[in-house]
């Protein structure tokens, strides 16, 4: 009888197999485990899940920033970026214009008065509802940003609240439906 | 247990086989790898599963094994012959497993995923993560060797032969 490897070899392998008997214990240990662990793995799932549901009703977490520290976060990260202005002072009769076809008319505060120079402006983000910075001019390498958003959202009913945060003082307040910020380096 | 279970099993046994070419070791595998699958939240067995599980816990349990790899010093005085020869004989399944524990376990596997499972070199790059080059050299040599050990053990006279004479006779 002429054989050829591979056949010899698939002969081989079939006639290795396992007994019923091995069959049968390895399914028996199989079932075991899947009664031990099912049931026991659901229980853990279900109670991790149960926790994380309520932690956050008892105010055990998330222990993330409070919203006017996330606030003031991003107007200082804006402020200190120093992103190059996509508005020049030249063009703010323009952006005026746009801003106000975009429901957010430009209106200067009437908590402020600002007698420096406006450098120019860029559109940002802040807490997510969409802001313009306005640069002011430098003075003693003093730089001063305004922001100007609308307030609704996050920047809805923001009392005016100020404090230091490092080399950046930040000034927060609303008025007549504006969310402002001012953000100025300390020396 | 339904027919499909046993299929599954048998065949993991037999790549296990393949794999360690002990069959203690080998039924320990399968069922190290049949529980392991069945213990996970969402039980999914299939034979690719399968087949992944055992290579595995082949590798973690025998890496001492993988790592410290000793070519046999014999193994330069293995026969090699031509691809197309065909045996005169029905070999002694003894005989056969001796001539496949003197390959080394990735030509095993290599052998056995594609001669017996009948896996692409492609297929068995993908599920050895070996290069499709490599797994074509592993079955190419695997074969050389088997045959020439074969071979041997088909003429008359050579010592293995008589060695498999004397075992029938024990027999």
């Amino acid at each position: 009888m002429k054989n050829d490897l591979d056949t010899l070899l698939k002969h081989h392998y079939e006639g290795k197999r396992l007994s019923d008997r091995q069959l049968q214990d390895i399914d028996d240990a199989a079932g075991m485990t899947q009664w031990l662990f099912q049931p026991m793995m659901a229980c853990v799932f279900v109670a991790l899940m149960t926790v994380s549901l309520l932690m956050p009703a008892f105010g055990l977490w998330p222990p993330g920033a409070s919203d006017a520290d996330t606030l003031s976060a991003d107007i200082i990260k804006n402020h200190l970026a120093g992103k190059p202005v996509d508005f020049q002072a030249k063009d703010f009769d323009a952006l005026t214009s746009h801003l106000t076809n975009a429901d957010l008319p430009l209106r200067r505060p009437d908590l402020l008065n600002i007698d420096k120079a406006i450098k120019g402006a860029r559109l940002c983000s802040l807490a997510g509802q969409p802001a313009l910075q306005i640069y002011f001019s430098e003075e003693h390498q003093e730089r001063t940003s305004l922001f100007i958003a609308k307030a609704q959202g996050a920047l809805e009913n923001i009392p005016f609240s100020g404090g230091n945060f490092d080399a950046t003082v930040v000034l927060t307040w609303a008025e007549n439906g504006h969310f402002y910020a001012l953000a100025k380096d300390r020396l | 247990m339904s027919s499909k279970t046993e299929e599954l099993l048998q065949a993991g046994y037999r790549y296990a086989l393949a794999l360690r070419c002990k069959e203690q070791d080998a039924q320990d595998l399968v069922h190290e790898a049949w529980i392991r699958l069945n213990s996970q939240l969402i039980p999914l067995v299939n034979r690719p599963r399968l087949v992944r599980t055992i290579r595995n816990l082949y590798i973690d349990r025998y890496r001492r094994e993988q790592i410290l790899v000793v070519e046999s010093l014999d193994e330069a005085q293995i026969p090699v012959i031509e691809d197309t020869a065909v045996f005169d004989h029905s070999f002694a399944a003894d005989d056969l497993d001796a001539c496949l524990a003197k390959l080394r376990p990735p030509e095993r596997e290599a052998l056995f995923l594609n001669s017996v499972e009948g896996y692409t070199a492609a297929e068995i790059a993908r599920i050895t993560g070996r290069p499709r080059g490599t797994v074509l050299s592993l079955v190419h040599r695997a074969r050389l060797k088997m045959k020439g050990m074969l071979m041997d053990y088909d003429s008359p006279g050579s010592r293995v032969s008589q060695l498999a004479e004397a075992n029938t006779h024990e027999k």
